[in-house]
Order: structure tokens, then C-alpha cells, then sequence
């Protein structure tokens, strides 16, 4: 043991320095073995949580996860751009998802690699533009995209809710938060009370203003238990 | 800082990198955990501070200071320290020594003109000009990276030309689970 890793153990969660252990970072290199068979990933990641989708509630109802082909293609490193209906990317405007949580159909969309998922395609820039000016303004003032990354996390309304409350000028921010739920969890828009018992809260009065991409906490549970192959 | 190791190290690199592709051109680009809560005119204060650099490409960014008694009764921070990224090393044994990031030194700043440059990019806070998500966004081919998403996109950042700065003042706090009795039930990774 270094002495410098000895400083950092002393500052970092027991947890963590056991998954170090866990993971045997001591091999030789000719001993590492990337597990890289997708499929069997996939089925893993499928397998953990199938009976986590519940119907009564609806939970994933955005969650469009590709066609067997799509997933196929996409585990050969792919992603596909879907061909039809395909508007340029730089006339991709605010929300990059619809109030319901699906993408806008003329968007077109995006299959990511190994997951599966269709996701919204990036904008960009417009062909003959400077990217060093890109920049929109709400009211003469520029414009606020904050990303919110949510784990099965309570807080998020709460967060979400500060922002638009604590700011001057609430009007320029646009929040993009990506919600990793299983059922039963407080999701980025599950605020209390509902919006049509309190429409004023902030999370419902700036609410075309705020853009939640639901996921199946699965994928990141998925992740982890790959990584620890 | 400890909540943070969770969440930065395991698998949140798919959920950002979707989160970044809901970006559509917005001037500036911020990005934190959703467990944080901000102080009043955070939105003119943190333009001030990234305007204060002088510099388009600046990016400021840093670990967030605890929650727990840094924002009074109005809303307005209580604190005149901020965490600067500069404490990392190399953890692990050859050859699978890795970059990391530690518990950040937080003091008062010497220099209170504008924020003080650093090193490295930390995912707990950045806020940056739009470009610079458009140009480093997060790696939609790392869902199995166990480590080193920061450093990974501090790089590529570094490498755009873009430079990275500790903020002057705190605008935003964060909520450790360490500190906090209704973040300790939450559901980790492991």
C-alpha cells in the first residue's frame, strides 16, 4: 500500500475501499478480463428487474426501449438515427421531451448502445454558425439549461423547486433531469400537493420549462453489477 | 463529501450523458445532484462570477459544500469558504492505477476578485458556457466505467481548450447523507 493511497482510504467510506477490494486491483494486467458479451449483459440487466414494472401504476410508460433488431444493431456498437421523419438537428427545439415524457414524434429519436434505450438526439449547432456564440436569451437574459441526473432520489421536486424559487430571473431556466425510478419512488415531478390541487408551486407553474426523461433504475444497478464482473 | 464517492463513481455516466442530449442551446449549461438547494439570486451571482474570469471558455466547477447550516432564514449563504479541486491522486496498484479524486480542501479564498483556476472538473457542480456541453458531452459508450468520468471529461475539456475554476462563492449546497438523518435511507448502489 502507497502512502498516498493509504490518505485517501482514510477520507473515503469504508464501503468503497471494500469494492476496491472487491474488484482485485492487484492483478497482473495479462489477468484482466473485460466481460463484454452484451447479450448476456442485457439479459442480466432484463433479468434483475422484469418483475419491477408495474401496471397499475403505469410508471415506465415513456420508457421506450427499442425493437429486438434495434437492440441487436445497437450492441455492435450502433446508435441509430431513426430515418424517417427526420428534421436537421439544429431545428430541435425546447422540450426535448413531451409533458408526458415521450419524445416528440418528429423529433425523431436515438437508440443508445448496449441499453437499448431510444433517447432525444443532440441538438447542434446550425451548419454556417460559430459554436463559441451559440446562446439563446428569454427576455434579454441568456438562457440557464440545468442537467439533473436523479438516483431513486426524493429530493429532486425539492431541488428542482429551489432553482426556479431562489432564482431572479426564473423565466430563463430550463431543466433537463433524466429520473431513475422503480415504482413506488418520489419522482423530479411528483410534487406534494399535486398540480391540480397547488397549480402555483414552481415545479407546476414553470412546468414547460422542465423536461423529465424517466428510466428504469435498473440501468444503473445493471451498470454496476457489470462493472464488478 | 463522502455521498458524493457514491454517486460519482458508479453509474450515473448513461443517465448524464441522456440528460445531456436534452440540451438545445441554451447559453449557459449547469449541471449538479439532485439533492441540492440554492441560495437567492444564485442566477445573477454565479453569471457574475463566470463573467468575472473574463474568459469564455471558463468552466466553473467544484465538489459542493454541505448544506448543514450554510443557508439562513432569507435564503442567502452563510459561508465564506469554498472547496477547490485540487486534493486527487493515483489510487490502486499497477497497472490499474487510477486517478482520484479526494475529500476537497475548503477554505476562504485568497483571491476574491474572481474564481481562483484548478485543475480538474468535478460532476458535483459545473457551469459553463453551452458550448462546452455541446463539445464535451458525456460518453454515451461508457455504461460500465466504474471510475474516472470526471477525469475522462476534465480532459477532453482541458483538451477544447476550456479551463476549469473553483467558484469565489457558493451558490448552491448539497445535501450529504453523512450529515443528513432523511438522506441516510436512501438506496445506494451498494
Amino acid at each position: 500500500m502507497t502512502p498516498s493511497h493509504r490518505h485517501f482510504s482514510r477520507k473515503l467510506p469504508l464501503k468503497l475501499n471494500s469494492v476496491s477490494q472487491s474488484v482485485k486491483i492487484d492483478k497482473k494486467a495479462s489477468d484482466w478480463k473485460y466481460d463484454m458479451d452484451v447479450p448476456k449483459i442485457l439479459s442480466k440487466i432484463n433479468k434483475a428487474s422484469s418483475p419491477s414494472i408495474d401496471s397499475q401504476t403505469n410508471r415506465y410508460q415513456n420508457e421506450q426501449v427499442a425493437s429486438a433488431q434495434e437492440v441487436s444493431d445497437a450492441t455492435k456498437g450502433l446508435v441509430i438515427v431513426q430515418a424517417s421523419n427526420q428534421k436537421p438537428a439544429y431545428d430541435l427545439q425546447w422540450p426535448p421531451l413531451t409533458l408526458n415524457g415521450t419524445i416528440p414524434l418528429e423529433d425523431g429519436s436515438d437508440v443508445m448502445a448496449m441499453t437499448g434505450l431510444r433517447v432525444p438526439r443532440f441538438w447542434e449547432a446550425p451548419p454556417s454558425s460559430d459554436v463559441n456564440k451559440i446562446g439563446t436569451k428569454v427576455n434579454g437574459e441568456e438562457t440557464i439549461f440545468l442537467m439533473i441526473a436523479s438516483y431513486r432520489d426524493f429530493q429532486c421536486r425539492e431541488t428542482i423547486t429551489s432553482a426556479f424559487n431562489r432564482a431572479d430571473h426564473p423565466e430563463r431556466l430550463f431543466v433537463g433531469a433524466v429520473d431513475q425510478v422503480v415504482p413506488g419512488d418520489i419522482g423530479c415531478l411528483d410534487v406534494d400537493p399535486p398540480c391540480s390541487v397547488n397549480p402555483d408551486q414552481p415545479v407546476c407553474k414553470y412546468r414547460d420549462q422542465i423536461s423529465v426523461f424517466k428510466m428504469d433504475a435498473k440501468y444503473a444497478t445493471g451498470t454496476h453489477s457489470v462493472a464488478l464482473i | 463529501m463522502n455521498e458524493f464517492a457514491y454517486s460519482a463513481n458508479v453509474g450515473p455516466v448513461t443517465a448524464r450523458h441522456i440528460g445531456d442530449r436534452m440540451y438545445r442551446g441554451q447559453y449557459f449549461v449547469m449541471q449538479m445532484d439532485a439533492h441540492c438547494l440554492f441560495v437567492r439570486h444564485w442566477d445573477t451571482k454565479l453569471i457574475d462570477q463566470w463573467r468575472s474570469t473574463g474568459n469564455e471558455m471558463a468552466v466553473l466547477s467544484s465538489y459542493l459544500t454541505d448544506i448543514q447550516g450554510s443557508i439562513d432564514a432569507n435564503g442567502d449563504s452563510t459561508r465564506n469558504t469554498r472547496p477547490i479541486m485540487c486534493n486527487s491522486d493515483f489510487e490502486g496498484m499497477m497497472p490499474a492505477r487510477y486517478l482520484r479524486h479526494g475529500s476537497q480542501p475548503e477554505e476562504a479564498p485568497m483571491i476574491r476578485e474572481m474564481p481562483q483556476l484548478e485543475p480538474f472538473w468535478a460532476a458535483g457542480f459545473s457551469f459553463s458556457r453551452g458550448h462546452f456541453k455541446y463539445r464535451v458531452p458525456y460518453d454515451g459508450y461508457q455504461p460500465m466505467v466504474f471510475q474516472g468520468e470526471e477525469i475522462a471529461i476534465g480532459i477532453r475539456g482541458f483538451t477544447h481548450g476550456y479551463d476549469f475554476y473553483a467558484p469565489r462563492d457558493s451558490v448552491v449546497f448539497h445535501e450529504y447523507a453523512d450529515n443528513s438523518k432523511r438522506r441516510k435511507k436512501i438506496p445506494m448502489f451498494w
